[in-house]
């Protein structure tokens, strides 16, 4: 049978985790480890192979999450997790050093599973740091030729994730 | 007053229901319904029969359609539920009676669907009537305002905020106190200017929330149908960008709406058949993104045709899975 | 995280691990996180990636063990066609990563690697 999945990708910190763990039946598997770099000053530790959650379907079939390490040298698993991947939900850290340029790297390696599924975008931790505010990221899209929604998520709140999810579900279905 | 019923579609025996339904209506609240299913000022379709269904694409646009069936997964505005209950017919006829102009015999349509701009029987709706109108108004002199509806808490406005504060709420699931706010004539708010000197004990004492989800509440729950004024039903549309649902409370067929005009260029009629959603869903939708500046109107553009993305069955049946697990 | 004297330590015990044994083509020590610390190679491999995969594998190996409450994962082992490839912690921190192209060298790979490994730790300590 072939897998129905996710894939939660984006920025490290950005809540890609946490995301998953506000939708999962399962506690989250993941391969956190301690960071031994720069990485440290903003978080302890750092996912290095994946992490995984799923959710049981009305009709007995699993959904699987699957969420992506966020640094760049671990780009060989975001292809691998990405097969077959019904969509993708990218997260961006706004208070991170260069949110845009987070989703830059994210859209340039995801963009041709983007053109054949589709993605939509959580903008997280806006409450730290607004700018760059919505407007900048669809205006960016549109620059780049992309129509995907963008929202302001706080992804501790199952009713963001829930609606990301949902908003991914509505682009595949037109 | 004559008003004419037509049916389309039904089993011989509802008809004859609904027939002698006209007959207690018109005696309890002093009306003149009739049927005659060659000519209607409104028609019952059976929502529920392949014939039906395609009537309801074609027509909805131009005709005042009841939707017949046993739930309204149309959200029809008028709608009747199978199996026909007395009351429930005789009270949309009153409220059929009241929102419908009377018209000759011959006439199956209102006078304002004849421009092709409107559904029929509705005027075009003007949100300087409504809260959303004032808060625009607020925007564009840049100035802080609190209005104050009676029976209900004070709203204070800050442009240069983008905030509204007020007392803590929950906009996802406003009370009827609340809700108020978004059906209430725009001259039953009291309009008072902010100090300058008060501005900071606001933002500290009360709750912000977006204008923009003060705008999309005050504009979906006042539209009632109505395109926006100066809006076109057959022109072409689209969304220039996905409206930020984590600000602005929607129900799930919205979410479906959202993302069809997000990839596609379509007039508002098209919209509807194409998501199969009611005329007044699309309009009130509609009117509500364009409040908050989503909409592009592209009128030389090229809408889609009628045939929408073919998804096999299978993908179907799990996109509305997944999508029913989240609401569950 | 470690210093440079260190990264030089552990390099010079890689070198020591290749002279011992001449079926090993490769070797090279990696952080958790994938950052590679110290290698050493007979022929050019891209290590840099193997490092970083490394980390990916063993995090993995680690995490299964979890779920079936086998115990530390002690090593993972790759077999393919044209030779084997280990995968076994240093400490917490560190990841011993060999290569062998002899498809019949397990054993030896294995008994080396962990020697090398057991060394290192103790130098770290």
């Amino acid at each position: 049978m072939k897998e129905i999945k996710l894939v939660f990708t984006g920025s490290m910190g950005a809540g890609k985790t946490t995301a998953i763990s506000a939708l999962s039946e399962i506690p989250v598997i993941n391969t956190d480890v301690n960071a031994t770099d720069e990485v440290i000053a903003r978080k302890a530790t750092t996912t290095v192979a994946l992490d995984y959650g799923e959710m049981t379907l009305p009709d007995g079939q699993k959904l699987r999450l699957y969420g992506t390490p966020g640094q760049e040298r671990f780009a060989y698993m975001w292809k691998i997790l990405m097969q077959g991947a019904l969509g993708l939900i990218i997260l961006v850290d706004n208070a991170g050093e260069n949110p845009l340029g987070d989703l830059d790297l994210y859209l340039k390696h995801f963009r041709e599973d983007i053109e054949k599924t589709t993605a939509v975008i959580g903008i997280t931790r806006m409450d730290l740091a607004n700018k760059p505010n919505l407007a900048a990221y669809n205006d960016f899209l549109r620059n780049k030729n992309l129509q995907l929604p963008v929202f302001s998520v706080d992804v501790r709140r199952k009713h963001n994730v829930v609606m990301m999810v949902q908003a991914l579900v509505a682009m595949l279905e037109y | 007053m004559q008003y004419i019923l037509a049916t389309y579609a039904l089993e011989k025996s509802d008809r004859l229901f609904i027939n002698s339904m006209l007959g207690m209506a018109n005696k309890k609240f002093g009306l003149q319904w009739r049927l005659d299913d060659n000519n209607g000022q409104a028609t019952v379709v059976d929502v529920e029969t392949p014939e039906g269904r395609t009537f309801w694409q074609t027509n909805q646009a131009h005709k005042t359609l009841i939707a017949y069936a046993q739930t309204n997964t149309y959200r029809a505005t008028y709608f009747l539920e199978k199996p026909l209950k007395v009351q429930q017919v005789t009270e949309l006829l009153k409220s059929l009676a009241d929102n419908l102009s009377p018209a000759s015999a011959s006439n199956a349509v209102s006078p304002n669907a004849s421009s092709q701009n409107n559904p029929a029987g509705l005027a075009h709706y003007q949100p300087n009537d409504f809260l959303g109108g004032l808060l625009k108004k607020i925007l564009a002199v840049e100035q802080p305002y609190t209005l104050q509806l009676a029976g209900t808490p004070p709203l204070h406005v800050i442009p240069e905020d983008k905030q509204c504060y007020s007392v803590e709420m929950d906009l996802f699931e406003p009370n009827p106190i609340q809700k108020m706010w978004f059906k209430s004539p725009a001259d039953q708010f009291q309009k008072q200017p902010i100090e300058t000197a008060r501005l900071t004990l606001i933002r500290e004492e009360f709750t912000s929330y977006p204008i923009d989800t003060f705008l999309w509440l005050s504009t979906l729950n006042s539209s009632n149908g109505s395109l926006l004024v100066g809006h076109n039903l057959p022109t072409p549309v689209r969304l220039k960008e996905y409206p930020n649902f984590s600000i602005l409370p929607y129900e799930s067929f919205q979410m479906q709406l959202a993302a069809f005009m997000l990839k596609n260029t379509a007039s508002i009629p098209r919209i509807a058949a194409n998501t199969r959603q009611s005329m007044p869903a699309v309009i009130n939708f509609y009117n509500a993104c364009a409040m908050l500046e989503l909409v592009l109107i592209e009128k030389t553009a090229k809408e889609i045709p009628e045939t929408t993305k073919t998804l096999s069955s299978d993908k179907k049946n799990l996109l509305k899975n997944i999508f029913q697990r989240l609401m569950g | 995280m470690l210093s440079s004297e260190q990264k030089q330590l552990l390099s010079d015990k890689l070198k020591t691990l290749l002279e011992n044994s001449e079926e090993i083509s490769a070797a090279l020590v990696t952080t958790v996180d994938g950052h590679l610390c110290a290698m050493r190679q007979r022929e050019n491999y891209p290590l840099d990636r193997l490092a970083t995969m490394g980390s990916s594998l063993m995090s993995l190996g680690d995490t299964i063990t979890a779920e079936l409450r086998m115990g530390g994962c002690k090593n993972i082992i790759s077999e393919n066609e044209n030779g084997i490839v280990t995968f076994m912690h240093i400490n917490s921190s560190l990841v011993l990563v060999t290569v062998t192209l002899h498809k019949n060298a397990l054993g030896m790979l294995l008994a080396h690697s962990r020697k090398a490994a057991e060394e290192m730790a103790k130098m770290l300590n």
